[in-house]
């Protein structure tokens, strides 16, 4: 087995989520730090439970929709994506395949399918059909004629960022010329009430790393970017966003459900991808965190945290979206890296709103409370999730052909 | 980076966990039956604290065995391995559950510990747990495509450098509501299994004092942009590439065995990329004995081709997977080394 490193470059982004519908709206609302929160009425909860989430309003999913609410939004922010990278629908070039993250898929179909079963009827064939996470791919495979490689992951919220992961695995193997990568997740009564059930979600706002601790708000969100070989972007004469550096993961083998303290698994899968990239720790001007406000989480990350960045002289400038977009579960990592994208084209740093001076980060990396202009060059972005699954994905301001 | 090798195998079927299980099974031809025996299944101490359900069961034990065969237990270095597995349904016993209390008893009475169980993720995690696999773990959800997925994801993480070893493969559960809806749908012969391989490098393995099982030759996976033709021509580009550059197959371990109107995609394919000659090549269809086990299908059809033709075929063996969707296909180009005799797939924690 031989492997040609490929440089892979960031061609496309396209999303859909309650801080905004299409990249300039999310542009716009992670800058002045708006968060999508809203009441949730529709949501199944504990009766005491209040119900709020950032969810995605139903007007951006669009008229003509499917029937599942994922399908819809991952089709709108696939095709606003692959649109923004200039690629075809059905085009033979760039072959171009899809690197799907989720944790539920299209949910709809699943619970139709339980309830038949319940009610003694048969499911629906179509249910049964769009039940498994695949036919979510499936249907945007066919919908927008992609014909590369297609996988589809589900590794709890590092769903998107493993994609993400393995769309550049798949470009710089020469697999194919491009992926379009990153996750989908929507809001249900089976997921809202499960995380109630575990006492995790807050009953009024997200503050991550904040001393006396918080919650989760929990979010849904369709976010993609095209991951395309450079030389193929070049042939193309595409708009390169950004250059996808490196991608590292790792397990903590701790607990189902909590992250191991120590904060080493996080630390490992960020040592691997800069290692990927070929850099050091000392080359990171910005990190997006994963950041989703639960104390054992948080307290996790900020460990990591302490472990690579601890010695930096000056702070590190750092933030979390989770006040701003929720927590979308297995598509937050696409939304962070698409925030990360827009920080490193643009030079500015977004914000995280309500964030605590005196969190409980090292001194050394610094939480953002406001937006503000900044040269970076290289940004890290981190997810951990149920399993103790963790991940990280390095991108790199695009200076020209590396 | 060296050849990549098979240095171990673990497996669990209805029919049984041992090579001589597997060989018997592959020679008859009908229903297999549908659930491991619960003797099977019973939980080592280390599972029971991690409280798995029956898929994250199943998993523990396949896994388990693989790491056996290979003679990597204990883990020599955690960090360097990884752990990939596909499946179709994933926890989708416990998503039933959860949302039979969410519809049943309402939002106030459901059993927060059922939750995490509904992750996809979550039985490998717990294998992961069980023998500290602290590199790559993730879960592909590919549907029947998604083990042999697996094995590809072992060769380019290992082509990647990011890791020494991967145990690799695929699972399903089968459980009574899915066994109804899945026939209402047509789809019989559904069976449960979950079926894992370890992959290193060739030098890696010498290095252990290891001997091969089989070399991994190529992988390649398609995806289809048309219904009609279009599962015929993902299956096909998918064969193409993964045939692309190596010596031609010397036999065919399909994925065929399903109603057949599917069975003629699978035959487009062949005659497309093989020729009008491929019947002629030694072929056999492992469903047909041992029942749609969806996750677990593809890399049941890599054992079934090593225990049929390790030792008697020279050269490599083409295995494919087509999702029931027909939007996924999978290749994989496998040379058997020899018999697979190794009596190390027994583990001795099962043999009691």
């Amino acid at each position: 087995v031989t492997v040609a490193p490929r440089a892979a470059v960031i061609t496309g982004a396209g999303i859909v989520s309650s801080a905004g519908d299409g990249v300039e709206a999310f542009r716009s609302a992670i800058d002045e730090g708006r968060s999508g929160a809203r009441a949730a009425p529709h949501l199944d909860a504990p009766e005491a439970h209040p119900r709020m989430a950032a969810v995605v309003e139903d007007g951006p999913v669009g008229r003509r929709r499917p029937r599942d609410r994922a399908f819809a939004m991952a089709r709108k922010a696939v095709g606003e994506a692959l649109r923004a990278a200039g690629i075809d629908r059905h085009a033979d070039e760039p072959l171009t395949g899809l690197a799907l993250g989720t944790t539920l898929g299209g949910a709809d179909a699943a619970q139709s399918v339980h309830a038949a079963l319940l009610a003694g009827r048969r499911p629906r064939r179509a249910d049964l059909l769009q039940a498994p996470l695949h036919a979510l791919a499936d249907h945007l495979v066919r919908r927008f004629g992609l014909e590369g490689p297609c996988v589809v992951v589900s590794n709890a919220c590092v769903s998107a960022t493993a994609a993400i992961g393995m769309a550049l695995d798949l470009v710089r193997s020469g697999e194919t010329d491009a992926v379009v990568a990153g996750g989908v997740d929507t809001l249900h009564g089976f997921n809202f009430t499960g995380f109630a059930a575990l006492g995790l979600l807050t009953a009024d706002r997200c503050l991550p790393f904040h001393p006396v601790g918080s919650r989760m708000l929990l979010g849904e969100a369709a976010a993609f970017l095209v991951v395309e070989n450079e030389a193929s972007a070049r042939r193309r004469g595409a708009r390169v966003l950004a250059a996808l550096a490196g991608y590292g993961s790792s397990c903590d083998a701790w607990h189902v459900i909590t992250p191991a303290p120590d904060g080493n698994g996080v630390c490992r899968a960020v040592r691997a991808a800069l290692a990927d990239a070929g850099m050091a720790p000392d080359d990171v001007d910005f990190v997006s965190l994963h950041g989703v406000g639960t104390g054992a989480m948080d307290r996790m990350e900020a460990r990591a945290m302490t472990a690579l960045f601890g010695d930096r002289p000056r702070g590190l400038p750092a933030a979390s979206l989770r006040p701003v977009t929720g927590h979308s579960l297995g598509s937050a990592g696409a939304v962070d890296a698409i925030a990360c994208v827009l920080a490193l084209s643009g030079g500015r740093v977004f914000p995280t709103p309500a964030g605590d001076p005196a969190s409980i980060l090292p001194p050394s990396v610094r939480l953002e409370r406001n937006a503000r202009d900044a040269p970076l060059r290289v940004a890290v972005n981190t997810s951990s999730g149920f399993g103790g699954v963790n991940a990280a994905i390095v991108l790199r301001r695009w200076e020209g052909a590396s | 980076v060296s050849a990549l090798v098979v240095t171990g195998l673990g497996f669990v079927h209805p029919y049984g966990h041992r090579l001589e299980d597997l060989a018997l099974a592959l020679s008859r031809e009908g229903r297999s039956p549908s659930q491991v025996p619960a003797a099977s299944l019973r939980a080592t101490p280390g599972r029971a604290r991690l409280r798995v359900d029956g898929v994250g069961q199943l998993v523990g034990q396949a896994v388990t065995l693989a790491l056996e065969n290979a003679a990597l237990l204990p883990l020599a270095d955690p960090d360097a391995t990884a752990l990939v597995g596909g499946t179709q349904w994933g926890g989708l016993e416990a998503c039933a559950r959860f949302h039979e209390e969410l519809l049943t008893r309402g939002p106030d009475h459901v059993t927060p510990s059922v939750f995490p169980q509904t992750a996809h993720n979550v039985a490998l995690a717990a294998a992961a747990i069980e023998h500290q696999v602290r590199g790559p773990v993730f879960t592909l959800v590919s549907g029947v495509t998604a083990g042999l997925e697996a094995l590809g994801w072992a060769c380019r993480l290992l082509a990647a450098g990011r890791c020494a070893a991967v145990v690799a493969g695929g699972f399903d559960r089968w459980f009574p509501a899915l066994g109804l809806a899945l026939e209402a749908a047509g789809m019989v012969g559904c069976a449960e299994g979950a079926c894992f391989f370890v992959v290193e490098t060739e030098d890696g393995a010498r290095a252990r004092g290891v001997s091969p099982l089989a070399r991994l030759h190529a992988h390649a996976i398609a995806s289809c942009r048309r219904p009609g033709r279009g599962p015929a021509d993902a299956l096909a580009r998918a064969i193409g590439r993964a045939l692309a550059g190596h010596a031609p197959p010397v036999g065919l371990c399909s994925g065929r065995g399903g109603p057949a109107a599917r069975d003629a995609r699978f035959e487009s394919a062949y005659r497309s990329v093989l020729g009008d000659t491929w019947p002629s090549l030694p072929t056999f269809a492992p469903k047909r004995s041992l029942g749609e086990t969806f996750g677990a299908s593809g890399p049941f059809a890599v054992a079934a081709a090593l225990s049929r033709w390790g030792g008697g075929l020279t050269g490599p063996v083409l295995v494919d997977a087509l999702s029931w969707g027909g939007a996924g296909a999978a290749a994989l180009l496998v040379e058997p080394l020899g018999p697979l005799t190794r009596a190390a797939a027994v583990s001795s924690s099962m043999t009691a």
